[in-house]
């Protein structure tokens, strides 16, 4: 089976400086994963006849070999539902999702389960992902048997022992219950039990949100020794924006089932645009003062997929919306290079605050100026 | 926050004391190892401390929620002076969601997918508050909006397994919040949210405590949030507390190598080999160190200080005061304090 080819040893030394950078689309080798138009439905019971909950409503994405993109969002934004579609869990009801140039949404039944080894998923949810009345060691073997890998019974008893030593567990944990684990123990055997199956995608839902600051951080070394070492694509979401800013190469922002941002990592650190993506990052910056009541923190509630507002879904809570946001729904187009955004008014909002950093003490220029420090501090 | 006028009274007459407590396997394996831990009114608290340390088993106990397997051996536990140690499982059963409410770090397991969403939230009301199917469902549906949940009236015919992992835990904090209790154990209440729910969800929380002198003890491996919204923090290791005290000094300047480290953990920058700095080993066979100090087989200090490994490794340090309601269980406080701020 083909294998993305390993980086050089060279890049191990230091990650960032070597990560692959796409200046734009026109540059840029064929994806491997390709996500075109994806959209999906839910139906939700109410006393007004069915309600349809559109989770994702038309999401495109390319990811090249060895590309690590993130997904951030609010919650319910269809980051998740994005994530089982790729993965196969659910369907999708519109739109193409291609794996190395192949339809993925196509096979089923044999096709699908000797391919499903390719895309492995580790959910938000550690506790949801095992079965609680299986061991261990038998969760982590049972999909290497089911794939027919790792050999004979004792060889793959092995290889589960390695990889616990390799997610930094020791063997006492191969014959415990998930109940007798702790949130983060069991995330680091999720994650060890995709690792297993040598995948070539990798999709990360929240693959730290359970661990600890010292756990964190060895996962993190470790997703990005995969990375570096066996040029592993992967998706990751997650909601904490440091994670996002070490790990990833590129970095999409959902609204309300579909991207309003997506860019370099380095440009939507230090130059987000769109006003969601700059809320976000000023959000992130938790200090005692976000907390209080008069400051920057999105005002309004998130509106309902039941009921997304019409034109620019963010327009509700938007502080720079204009009369016409409401009526207008804005296309994601390229703003600067590497940079797509879903506002129309990006432009004018730029030289806003560009105007606002000069003539300091305008409180319009809040956001603006803390999604600046947020820059420097991540 | 931190700056909440801590009364005299309040100090003498905290809202939950506990003393040495111990909790243990029915097998004998010990996991709380002599507990101590002081909540004031309106205080919040954080407990935070690596995976697998015992913060759940912790909360679980404080609640009274243990699973059979696991079993309080000894010490005490006050709520507002009386120890509910001994108490029997009715009077618990009243206080529970009354006075101690407790959130969960999964909300998807802990809400029945077989009940509505309304059900789940309305459950103390009925039960504590005596409220009737129609006011409940009116009440239910002002909480679900107070914690931000949008079309509260139709999410709470919803089943849980319908609502997003961020939803649920709102669910939750409604549910926890139904009765009006004075302490309320969060355990890890945020980590499921994005950054933008969770600064509400925390703001939320905030609020309650200010309207209802609610005082809170969070567990979360999240330090910015411990920094922005914990007067006090606890940082537990095998069972125990290695350092307690006030958030912004230990934030700042922590007296316990074990701390510093996950201090500098968490700030995630890369070190000179290009790496995020972990701490090494595990702490997972930690409980079982009998002489010494129990951090000793991963600290740095005591490698970089040669001259403290005897007593380091030979007697466990005391919780010892460091400043004003600060202590710390550490025999080199003085080394750690030199080596200056953390980040
Ligand atoms: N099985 C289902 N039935 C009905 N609605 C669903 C179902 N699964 C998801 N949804 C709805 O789809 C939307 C997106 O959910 P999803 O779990 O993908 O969000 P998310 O971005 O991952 O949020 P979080 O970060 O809180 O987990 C939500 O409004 C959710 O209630
Ligand atoms: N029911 C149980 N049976 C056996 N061991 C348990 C049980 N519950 C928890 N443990 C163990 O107790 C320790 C503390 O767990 P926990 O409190 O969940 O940790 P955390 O600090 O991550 O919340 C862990 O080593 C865990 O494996
Ligand atoms: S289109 Fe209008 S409402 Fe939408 S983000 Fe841009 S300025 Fe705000
Ligand atoms: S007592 Fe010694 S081994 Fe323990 S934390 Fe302090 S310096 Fe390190
Ligand atoms: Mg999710
Ligand atoms: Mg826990």
């Amino acid at each position: 089976m083909r294998r993305p080819i390993a980086a050089t040893s060279a890049t191990i030394d230091c990650p960032r400086r070597d990560a692959p950078r796409y200046a734009d689309l026109a540059c840029r080798k064929p994806a491997f994963l390709s996500v075109e138009g994806v959209v999906k439905h839910y139906r939700l019971p109410s006393l007004t006849g069915a309600k349809v909950v559109k989770s994702v409503d038309g999401v495109s994405l390319h990811v090249q070999v060895g590309e690590v993109m993130g997904l951030v969002g609010e919650s319910g934004c269809g980051k998740s539902t994005f994530a089982r579609i790729v993965t196969r869990l659910t369907n999708a009801t519109e739109g193409k999702v291609l794996i190395d140039g192949e339809d993925w949404l196509a096979p089923t039944g044999e096709a699908l389960r000797r391919r499903r080894r390719d895309v492995q998923l580790i959910f938000q949810d550690p506790y949801a992902a095992l079965d609680p009345r299986m061991t261990i060691g038998t969760s982590m073997s049972a999909p290497m048997a089911h794939h027919g890998l790792g050999g004979g019974t004792a060889e793959r008893r092995a290889r589960v022992l390695e990889m616990l030593g390799d997610v930094g567990l020791d063997a006492s944990f191969y014959h415990r219950l998930p109940k007798q684990c702790s949130g983060g123990q069991l995330q680091r055997v999720v994650i060890g039990r995709a690792l297993l199956l040598e995948p070539k995608l990798l999709i990360c839902d929240e693959p730290t949100s359970a661990l600890d600051a010292s756990m964190r951080t060895q996962i993190l070394n470790l997703l990005m020794d995969l990375k570096l070492r066996r040029g592993l694509t992967m998706v990751v979401i997650s909601h904490d924006l440091r994670v996002m800013r070490y790990l990833c190469d590129r970095i999409a922002v959902m609204y309300l089932g579909k991207l309003i941002e997506l860019a370099d990592r380095d440009t939507l650190f230090n130059s987000p645009t769109h006003p969601y993506t700059k809320a976000l990052l000023a959000a992130s910056l938790l200090d005692q003062n976000s907390l209080s009541a008069a400051d920057s923190l999105l005002e309004g509630d998130p509106p309902s997929p039941l009921n997304p507002p019409s034109g620019c879904s963010f327009h509700t809570r938007c502080p720079h919306a204009r009369p016409d946001c409401a009526a207008f729904e804005p296309e994601l187009k390229l703003a600067r290079p590497g940079q797509f955004v879903r506002c129309r008014y990006w432009e004018a909002l730029a030289e806003e605050s560009a105007g606002v950093r000069e003539t300091t003490g305008d409180p319009s220029g809040t956001l603006a100026r803390s999604a600046q420090s947020a820059a420097t501090a991540f | 926050m931190a700056d909440h006028d801590m009364t005299r009274e309040n100090v003498s007459v905290p809202l939950l004391e506990v003393r040495d407590l111990r909790v243990s396997l029915e097998s004998g394996k010990t996991l709380i190892d002599g507990l101590d831990l002081t909540i004031g009114r309106r205080e919040v608290v954080a407990l935070v401390g690596e995976s697998g340390s015992g913060k759940s088993v912790t909360a679980l106990a404080l609640s009274r929620l243990l699973p059979d397997a696991l079993r309080i051996t000894s010490g005490s536990i006050c709520f507002e002076g009386q120890d509910i140690v001994a108490k029997s499982d009715s009077e618990l059963n009243r206080m529970r969601g009354a006075d101690i409410s407790m959130l969960f770090q999964q909300p998807q397991v802990m809400l029945d997918p077989t009940s509505r969403v309304q059900a789940q939230v309305a459950e103390p009301l009925r039960k504590h508050r005596g409220l009737g199917r129609r006011q409940a469902f009116a009440r239910v549906v002002d909480l679900l909006r107070s914690v931000g949940i949008p079309d509260p009236a139709v999410r709470a015919r919803a089943f849980s397994y319908q609502l997003s992992g961020g939803m649920a835990q709102r669910v939750m904090i409604a549910a926890a919040m139904a009765a009006g209790p004075k302490l309320l154990i969060a355990d890890e209440p945020t980590t499921a949210l994005d950054v933008t729910v969770q600064a509400q969800i925390l703001r939320l929380l905030k609020e309650e405590r200010e309207r209802h002198d609610l005082s809170i003890l969070l567990i979360t491996h999240d330090l910015s949030i411990v920094s922005a919204f914990a007067d006090r923090v606890a940082v537990m290791y095998a069972g125990r507390i290695l350092e307690e005290g006030p958030t912004r000094e230990i934030m700042r300047r922590p007296a316990h190598p074990y701390t510093r480290a996950l201090i500098r953990c968490s700030l995630l920058v890369p070190e000179s080999d290009g790496k995020l700095m972990s701490i090494p080993g595990s702490g997972s066979q930690a409980l079982a160190i009998k002489e010494g100090c129990r951090f000793a087989p991963r600290c740095t200090l005591m490698r970089e200080h040669p001259g403290l490994r005897i007593a380091c490794c030979s007697r466990e340090p005391g919780l010892e005061p460091v400043g004003q309601r600060w202590k710390s269980r550490c025999h080199a406080t003085a080394e750690v304090l030199h080596e200056g701020d953390v980040a």
